[in-house]
């Protein structure tokens, strides 16, 4: 495990390589793309989990904090979902830079999932294979259900809690501010063009809105497409979340089956 | 301000990220906090909360490090150790480092939760501690906080309606529900609050004592979070009374704030809070701190 800066200078992204721990490394690479406030301190410890079992099966793996969130630069009010695409392209050239690999797979989750399915369209070759993780579908429902955990969550933490105007630009103490609340609430991943990938594989552990409409979309989706729906009680945007040290190692296991298998 | 990446430790296993204090703040003589997890949450905090207050203490001139403990993050974990032993180890080797590679000498622990305890049991073992900030340690109910925590009740609608439902239930010869709180009052061992079993009072004032004793000073912010234990600003100052801890405890309560400080204007809040302490202790234009930190060891 290697933990690193890269990027320019002025907005320097944290990232941790993890190389291959074996002799023979296989010739793929995989980059992990965090989601977003509450739902990446509890992605953590489970990309810290899936890179090492990765790096064990000889991937190489990238982990990586997008600017303004984790340890990387900035403050979270100064990024926006723009420059956050631009930095999931950063790292995969960093990747490419690190690993020597020819054969490259995102996998994102939950808003992360998103935004990889928005950065692909930029790249100039189709990525080998792209790995959603219960991605947000409908951007407005998104930010409802953020709103949502942020007001049950503080009503149960604080007597007499009452929500008040600021309330409306933050999320489980991560700021949302305006800019980033119009980008994520014009978010309808079923009617985007498909990702650049020669495979998507939808991982689906929680019903959300929208995605009976996505799922119709990924099966129109050229190429191979793959949904894999598993019962998983992965406690996205809670407290739960922060304090837990499990992680669903089931759906790890189908992930890492599933990116063994594409050659 | 550029951070820098720290390995250190057994095998330089343990990770964290170092912040530099911002030039024109800063003083050879400062000293450099450091910050553990809060519970089992990486290095950068609930809600992110370690890394704004790092770079807020830096902000104002003293460098910091935020790191995970052995076996959290991406530390590896210790062997053949107890957490909480570990813990101190841990603090103890990123001292050592930040020593050997950054001069300093004298060091700030802040922990929230778990944090606060690791950062007491820290200061016990380690000289070079010269301030502990702890965020929600171990509180201890007094006979004012059972009386305010009354007063509140009958003043609150829901209450009376708990009640009626009670009595009602007293009419219908059912048992009346337990409640554990009203057998309490001062001196009795309160529950244990976010997975922390609490030690007895007077070992906790013990432990306060001995840090104070050999010079160092100790700032504990209550936070609304411990409501079940702590509704009063003043209810540290009574519930240690009788153990005399002196002046070198300085105690906030904030009852607007949650345990991990969610809200965005809570986290600000904080940090002014932490580096108006800071600088009343450690000026940047003194190479003392106000109050000398007396003999060690």
């Amino acid at each position: 495990m290697r933990p690193f800066f890269f990027g320019r200078s002025e907005r320097l992204l944290f990232g941790t390589y993890h190389a291959p721990a074996v002799r023979s490394p296989r010739p793929g690479a995989v980059l992990l793309c965090n989601p977003f406030g509450q739902d990446a301190i509890y992605a953590h410890r489970i990309y810290a989990t899936l890179a090492a079992k990765l790096s064990k099966l000889g991937q190489h793996v990238l982990r990586f904090d997008y600017y303004g969130t984790g340890d990387s630069a900035g403050e979270v009010e100064e990024g926006s979902q723009a420059a956050w695409l631009e930095d999931i392209l950063e790292a995969h050239q960093e990747l490419l830079a690190s690993s020597g690999a020819s054969r490259v797979i995102w996998v994102g989750l939950r808003y992360g999932a998103t935004l990889a399915v928005l950065a692909s369209q930029s790249l100039p070759r189709a990525l080998a294979s792209l790995i959603l993780w219960d991605p947000v579908v409908d951007g407005t429902a998104y930010l409802q259900e953020l709103a949502q955990a942020h007001a049950t969550f503080m009503q149960q933490e604080l007597r007499g809690w009452r929500p008040s105007p600021a309330e409306d630009c933050q999320a489980l103490g991560f700021p949302l501010g305006p800019d980033l609340k119009r980008a994520i609430a014009a978010i309808d991943l079923a009617a985007l063009c498909p990702p650049k990938a020669r495979q998507v594989t939808v991982l689906s552990t929680s019903q959300k809105a929208g995605l009976d409409r996505f799922r119709q979309a990924v099966t129109g989706w050229s190429g191979a497409a793959r949904w894999m729906e598993m019962i998983s009680n992965s406690p996205w945007n809670s407290d739960e979340a922060m304090n837990t040290l499990l992680v669903p190692m089931d759906v790890l296991d189908a992930m890492i089956a599933r990116i063994q298998e594409i050659r | 301000m550029k951070e820098r990446i720290a390995q250190f430790g057994p095998g330089q296993t343990l990770m964290g990220i170092e912040t530099p204090g911002a030039p024109n703040q800063s003083h050879p003589a400062r000293p450099t906090w450091v910050f553990p997890n809060a519970g089992v949450v990486h290095r950068a905090g609930p809600h992110r909360l370690t890394v704004k207050l790092a770079r807020r203490v830096a902000l104002a001139g003293f460098p910091a490090l935020r790191f995970d403990l052995s076996g959290l993050g991406d530390s590896r974990a210790r062997s053949a150790t107890t957490f909480e032993q570990a813990a101190v180890q841990d603090i103890r080797d990123a001292m050592d480092h930040l020593e050997q590679t950054t001069k300093a000498s004298r060091f700030v622990l802040c922990g929230l939760c778990s944090g606060a305890d690791n950062s007491v049991r820290a200061a016990l073992a380690d000289p070079r501690i010269a301030a502990i900030a702890l965020l929600d340690p171990y509180a201890y109910r007094t006979i004012g906080f059972h009386l305010r925590r009354l007063v509140r009740r009958a003043s609150s609608p829901a209450s009376w309606q708990t009640l009626a439902a009670r009595m009602g239930g007293v009419l219908r010869r059912q048992p009346r529900p337990a409640l554990a709180s009203d057998a309490e009052s001062d001196g009795a061992p309160p529950r244990p609050m976010y997975g922390r079993p609490f030690p007895e009072r007077s070992a906790f004032a013990a432990d306060l004592r001995r840090i104070v004793d050999r010079g160092a000073h100790i700032f504990i912010v209550y936070s609304g979070g411990m409501d079940e234990l702590y509704n009063h600003a003043g209810q540290f100052k009574a519930a240690f009374r009788r153990y005399r801890l002196g002046e070198r405890i300085r105690t906030e309560f904030l009852p607007a704030c949650n345990h991990t400080y969610t809200e965005i204007a809570q986290q600000r809040r904080l940090g002014d809070l932490l580096v108006a302490w800071a600088e009343g202790l450690f000026p940047a234009a003194s190479a003392n701190p106000r109050r000398q930190v007396g003999p060690v060891g």
